[in-house]
């Protein structure tokens, strides 16, 4: 087996060993399997395990390499995948009890793209309950269990790409598949302190994964470092006809340079000041700690505010309501019954009831905010602020403390989703309970390459992303 | 693919350039721990992005450990509909027993009303957004001028 300083590395940094002979697939794939099978049951973060085929991928990959055959940088690299990607033959079962035999006999896009580039699936990633499409209240709402925080067993991953986190947090796999409708990407890879990113809305195609909310679901890379997640995406990113909302051929596509390097121009980042209703002590201090770097950098910063509006209402309505469509056959069935969490019972019963006009004049205001926020990158490449509004927190939370502090801030996914807007969040610091807190890196819609670039330049000049949870 | 938190958390001013709407309550966190534990019902996609929510957003008639009851009736009139409303939500809950009753349990039917009284809430805002006529939804999402920097 592979000691963990490997498996700990980057996915550039095992591609290029594996590239020169210096790991070999197979014993990788081992290793990484070695370590599911044992942490995985631990953490409730596996779904399944597919161990044969991640066996007879790695065979292959190793075969290929030795007759020169390199197909790219995730050749033989393995990986995960959140339970509601399709892989023929195994089961997809969407987190969910009452879909817990569910399969499909055809691969999501993305899995076709990942077998191309000859990567290695070593299993589907532990997921709350439909993602949430129904609603849910905790995250024990999932069919595999609460998924536990590898730096705290007593704590969350957040969701809902909650195994995705916990997988790559305690080098089960260098990376995974995860996916965002309004922060189930960003908010794990904050709290289980790697790096995370939500693609632009259409540049990563959602053929064969389950869809909450069709105008605002995304699937991107979960990973160790910013710069891996640029190697992924540029391999998922591209043209779907079998995604009616995948954006066209030769804009979808990422092309992200071979070889990680600085960016040439300053960056010119925006300081939200109006998100996050109240945020844990110690936070706000970290991400302007993190804002400091990159201005040492080079880069500028400036505060600025998210527009204000009923801009959450309008993405949580959204997401209500389409839904509530998406998941019509659970809730005429009844079969949502089936479902863990209360809230996920009824819920979708409520979503029902609204009528088409509001849905209408829910896309209707939408459209303001699209305008008005796309103004704000007249001024900055990125807008900067916590990843979430503290690290994770218990999976027994106690109850709610009293506080006298007023609610007067809000979060920024809801705004930046309902714009399909591309974000990352990467780690840079710890609570004193030694939990994760990450910063966030929004950006314009297409330009997926300055979250990067942000998030890659504070990579190099910190260790944040080094870090490794107490677990093993 | 959800994650994040719940509406009614913000209380800022919310002003818009084209908008009449001002919504100018502050609510406490308190408060918006029991909205947010209402809310959690509606807030169906909604996961809980915000670790200060995970505990108001549990079963919201599960909430009284965390709010006293005198409190949770001074944080349920902020949740106060206008008769209008009230109708709005007597009528699709009607509407939702008609069709699904048989299914449902004497607390689900009163989670249900709470439920669709939250989604009142988050719906009147957004119904007195001005709009002109010619103002179209954005249906399947349109990316703006954004610039592609690859």
């Amino acid at each position: 087996m592979l000691s963990e300083d490997i498996l700990y590395l980057s996915v550039r940094e095992l591609g290029e060993r594996i590239r020169g002979g210096k790991i070999s697939p197979v014993e990788l794939t081992e290793s990484f399997l070695a370590r599911s099978e044992t942490l995985g049951s631990k953490l409730n973060a596996f779904a399944t395990i597919t161990t044969d085929l991640a066996l007879q991928q790695a065979h292959a990959a190793e075969k290929e390499i030795a007759a020169g055959h390199y197909r790219g940088p995730l050749h033989g690299i393995p990986y995960a995948a959140k339970d509601l990607v399709a892989v023929s033959g195994y089961p997809t079962t969407w987190g969910a009890r009452p879909l817990a035999k569910q399969s499909f006999d055809y691969n999501a896009t993305v899995i076709e793209k990942l077998n191309r580039a000859g990567a290695v699936l070593i299993g589907k990633a532990a997921m709350i309950e439909l993602a949430g499409g129904l609603g849910y209240s905790a995250g024990d709402a999932s069919l595999t269990g609460p998924c536990k925080n590898p730096w705290n067993t007593k704590y969350w991953t957040c969701g809902s790409s909650s195994g995705s986190g916990a997988i790559v947090a305690s080098a089960m796999a260098p990376w995974a598949i995860g996916s965002d409708t309004r922060g189930s990407i960003i908010c794990p890879s904050s709290w289980c302190g790697i790096s995370g990113m939500r693609p632009s809305f259409g540049r990563v195609s959602r053929h064969g994964a389950m869809a909450i909310a069709w105008t605002m679901d995304k699937l991107g890379p979960m990973a160790r470092t910013a710069d891996d997640c640029g190697l992924v995406l540029s391999v998922l990113a591209g043209h779907d006809p079998l995604d009616f909302n995948s954006l066209p051929a030769g804009v979808a596509d990422f092309a992200y340079p071979a070889a990680a390097g600085e960016t040439a121009k300053p960056i010119r980042i925006g300081r939200l000041t109006n998100v996050w209703n109240e945020q844990q002590p110690g936070l706000q201090a970290a991400v302007d700690a993190a804002l400091k770097e990159l201005e040492k950098n080079g880069a500028t910063i400036a505060d600025v505010e998210m527009p204000d509006g009923p801009y959450e209402e309008a993405a949580e309505l959204t997401i209500l309501m389409e839904s509530a469509s998406a998941f019509q056959d659970l809730i005429v069935s009844g079969r949502c019954a089936e479902l863990i969490d209360p809230v996920g019972k009824i819920n979708g019963y409520a979503s029902q009831e609204f009528s088409v006009g509001d849905y209408l004049q829910v896309q209707r205001v939408r459209t303001f905010l699209q305008t008005q926020v796309d103004k704000l990158f007249e001024r900055f490449d990125v807008l900067a602020t916590a990843g979430e509004s503290s690290a994770a927190s218990p999976l027994s939370a106690p109850p709610e403390e009293d506080s006298a502090g007023p609610i007067e801030r809000r979060a920024p996914d809801g705004v930046s989703s309902l714009c399909g807007l591309p974000a990352i969040s990467v780690p840079c610091g710890l609570s004193k309970d030694k939990l994760p807190f990450g910063v966030q890196f929004i950006g314009r819609a297409l330009d997926d390459y300055a979250v990067i670039a942000a998030a890659r330049t504070f990579q190099s000049q910190t260790d944040w992303h080094k870090m490794r949870p107490p677990i093993s | 693919m959800s994650n994040s938190s719940s509406s009614n958390n913000s209380d800022a001013p919310i002003k818009d350039a084209n908008s009449a709407v001002t919504k100018s309550a502050r609510i406490s966190r308190r408060e918006f721990g029991l909205d947010a534990a209402v809310g959690a019902a509606a807030a169906a996609a909604i996961s809980l992005s915000s670790p200060s929510l995970l505990n108001a957003r549990r079963d919201p008639d599960n909430i009284s450990p965390a709010i006293p009851a005198g409190e949770q009736e001074t944080a349920a009139a902020k949740l106060a509909l206008t008769p209008e409303q009230s109708r709005d939500v007597d009528a699709k809950l009607a509407n939702i027993i008609r069709k699904y009753g048989e299914r449902l349990s004497e607390e689900q039917r009163k989670h249900l009303r709470k439920i669709l009284a939250y989604n009142e809430t988050m719906l009147a805002p957004v119904r007195a957004f001005a709009l002109q006529n010619g103002d179209p939804p954005v249906a399947v999402l349109k990316l703006s001028s954004g610039k592609n920097s690859e």
